[in-house]
């Protein structure tokens, strides 16, 4: 499904990602851990497609197309998805409303009519129980006022909304409660088929109990420097990077 | 055919030729307009908002000045479809045959109709010696002074203003004096309309007393063409505890220049002013407002907000003072623009006079483009750059409707906000 080869991305001529190999077909789950400041946010960053990057070497293929070729907005529509580690606040414009833009505009670009208010609201009340998140955190401002962990939940409603190939999920598990940690799981898992994958960057290996990787990748340095399956995030909580460093560096 | 010069000369034959009404008005208003003349950008108030391009224009004063030919059908195709007092301006003079004033305890009385006394009266309390306010008294036209009563009338009241230059420059004076009495409460709501393809050129008065624990709103919608020129000025004067809203929506229009001055005349008042503009083309609109807090334990909000696209200008002067008796004070203001193109101008400038010292004032302004991250957010959702842009101005707008109490009102500066983004 995508296939990334020696990435290299810099912000303000600083280089991030040196040369990042990273291979996922449909139907895998990978998660990427790594220290802070390795560099798991800017890739994400960089496959969403922000301008503020600037990708300076590498290839990064998406469906068999050139991904890096397509703005932001094209690859969400070709079925990119970023859950954002620090989602955004954005006053005045309502949840409800902005999904349903951004949903009809997807349907659009695949030749489907847009969706009727009834079939939109009954899209949402069932992907709204998914997550379980209140009809009246809709209708708000854009995580105006969220808690960290209510944010964190709308990000995982709108992938739920607009149901992506690709999904990224940037550290969806910080600031999320126990209880809340498995229904966005769940709601994670719902979403899982043949026919799409998913990034999960995370700091701890309790939320890989509930989204079961595939594989497990290290990134450090700009670099994936190590991959293996499950066992490799429970030795990873158990030892930390210490000896992953030293391994790096022999 | 002449140009409309810096001087007051060629408007001369026009005011001489006036028939005897409120002559005594009249000429003191003259008398001061020739000594000023017309503001030039060597006027501190003016240094951003250059009168010129009035001055150069031909006009053509041959029909009086203050000649239409609208007629009552088409101004009623106008009024608001609520229910209210609807009062109709033409060329500045009140038509009360046109008007429709609706049940309720409202007085109003047509300046004809005054004394001279009485109309004196009204006339030298609000208002300075500035060239805007003179020239409307030199050419003081049948205004109307609203009373509102103790016991409450709800019904808002809806003011028109027809500028017709159908047959030749025209110019229009009209005069609105509105007393809120001791616990009153009223909404006004204000709209022009131009009609005809000569210039048109405007200096409006609009004086408001707030009585005691009154409540009063005034909503002014200026959408405008690109030949009238206009010169407005609101002032306001609040007994205590008072409460006053302004709304003002600045939407298209060669050139207005809003004057906005609250006087806090007693205390634990509230004075709140809301503006927005929403320009492109060459449109010019420079909102100067005042707050002057002369007592203890008052509040004031003050929250202007800009987008300004193609070779438009916008101008924003914040004055306010808070004299040594304002103990307790709260006075807030903010004025925040987008640019939306390089060749786009905003001129923004707080002005804060403080002589008490125990007060809370501040102030901020800002003109920026849109937010980067807030566009990524949207756009990784798969909304087009085009379409981001334009929720995220729509949201930036909406809040300036936030305070208007009319849904009516409302709805319709919101369509007129998101059918210009095309959202
Ligand atoms: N706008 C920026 N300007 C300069 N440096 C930046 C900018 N954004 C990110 N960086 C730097 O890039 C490096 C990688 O950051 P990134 O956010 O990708 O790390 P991360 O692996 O996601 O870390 P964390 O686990 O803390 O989320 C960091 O050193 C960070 O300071
Ligand atoms: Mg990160």
């Amino acid at each position: 499904m995508i296939k990334i080869e020696n990435l290299h991305a810099s912000i303000e001529d600083k280089e991030i990602l040196r040369g990042l190999n990273l291979e996922i077909n449909a139907g895998e789950v990978h998660a990427i851990m790594g220290p802070n400041g390795s560099g798991k946010s800017t890739l994400a960053s960089v496959l969403a497609g922000r301008v503020e990057y600037e990708v300076t070497g590498g290839s990064v293929t998406f469906d068999g197309e050139n991904l890096l070729e397509f703005a932001a907005d094209e690859r969400a529509r070709k079925g990119i998805f970023l859950a954002f580690q620090y989602p955004i606040e954005i006053p005045g414009v309502s949840t409800t409303n902005f999904l349903k833009t951004a949903l009809n505009q997807i349907r659009e670009s695949k030749g489907l009519q847009p969706l009727n208010a009834v079939d939109f609201l009954k899209i949402m009340k069932e992907r709204m129980s998914w997550v379980e998140i209140d009809q009246s955190l809709l209708s708000r401002s854009l995580n105006e006022g969220f808690s960290g962990g209510e944010k964190k939940r709308n990000e995982v409603f709108q992938m739920a909304m607009l149901e992506p190939k690709l999904a990224i999920l940037d550290e969806t598990d910080s600031g999320l409660d126990i209880d809340a940690l498995k229904i966005v799981a769940n709601g994670v898992n719902k979403l899982k088929s043949a026919d799409n994958a998913t990034i999960v960057v995370t700091h701890y290996q309790r939320l890989l109990d509930y989204i079961v990787p595939d594989f497990v990748h290290v990134l450090y340095n700009g670099r994936i420097v190590k991959s293996g399956g499950k066992s490799l995030a429970l030795k990873l909580e158990a030892e930390g990077y210490d000896w992953i460093k030293e391994e790096v560096v022999a | 055919m002449v140009t409309l010069n810096h001087s007051a000369e060629a408007l001369r034959p026009l005011f001489e030729s006036q028939d005897g009404k409120f002559e005594k008005i009249r000429n003191a208003g003259w008398a001061s307009f020739e000594k000023t003349g017309w503001p030039t950008r060597r006027d501190e108030e003016y240094k951003f908002t250059a009168l010129d391009a009035i001055f150069k224009r031909n006009v053509d004063f041959s029909d009086g000045g203050f000649t239409y030919s609208i007629d009552k059908d088409y101004a009623h195709s106008k009024f608001y479809s609520e229910d209210g007092h609807h009062l109709v301006f033409v060329n500045g003079n009140y038509i009360e045959s046109w008007s429709s004033i609706g049940e309720g305890k409202l007085s109003l009385s047509a300046f004809d109709k005054l004394n001279s006394e009485n109309l004196a009266t009204i006339v030298n309390q609000f208002g300075d010696d500035r060239a805007s306010v003179a020239i409307n008294h030199a050419f003081l036209s049948n205004g109307i002074s609203i009373k509102v009563g103790k016991s409450v009338d709800s019904l808002p009241v809806f003011i028109y203003h027809f500028r017709d230059a159908s047959e030749s420059t025209t110019l229009s004076f009209p005069y609105i004096h509105v007393q809120a009495e001791e616990n009153a409460q009223i909404c006004l709501y204000e709209k022009s309309f131009s009609s005809g393809t000569h210039l048109h050129f405007a200096s409006h008065m609009t004086g408001i007393e707030v009585g005691r624990n009154a409540n009063v709103q005034f909503t002014k919608i200026q959408g405008l063409e690109k030949r009238d020129y206009t010169l407005d000025n609101l002032f306001v004067k609040q007994h205590e505890s008072s409460h006053f809203f302004a709304n003002t929506f600045s939407l298209s229009g060669s050139l207005i220049r809003n004057n906005t001055d609250i006087s806090l005349d007693g205390q634990h008042c509230e004075a709140n002013m809301y503006g927005l503009y929403f320009l492109d083309g060459h449109s010019h609109v420079d909102n100067h407002t005042v707050v002057d807090h002369r007592f203890p334990n008052c509040d004031s909000n003050e929250l202007y907000k800009g987008i300004v696209d193609e070779h438009a200008a916008a101008v924003f002067n914040g004055k306010i003072f808070v004299r040594q008796a304002a103990q307790k004070t709260n006075a807030f203001q903010s004025n925040n623009n987008v640019s939306l193109s390089d060749t786009a101008t905003i001129h923004t400038k707080p002005q804060l006079e403080i002589w008490a010292d125990d007060v809370k004032c501040s102030h901020g302004c800002t003109i920026g483009q849109l937010d980067s991250e807030a566009l990524f957010y949207l756009e990784s959702r798969g909304i087009k750059p085009d379409m981001a842009k334009a929720m995220l101005l729509g949201a930036f707008a909406q809040e300036s409707l936030d305070h208007v109490n009319l849904d009516i009102i409302k709805d319709e500066v919101s369509a007129h906000i998101h059918n210009r983004l095309g959202v």
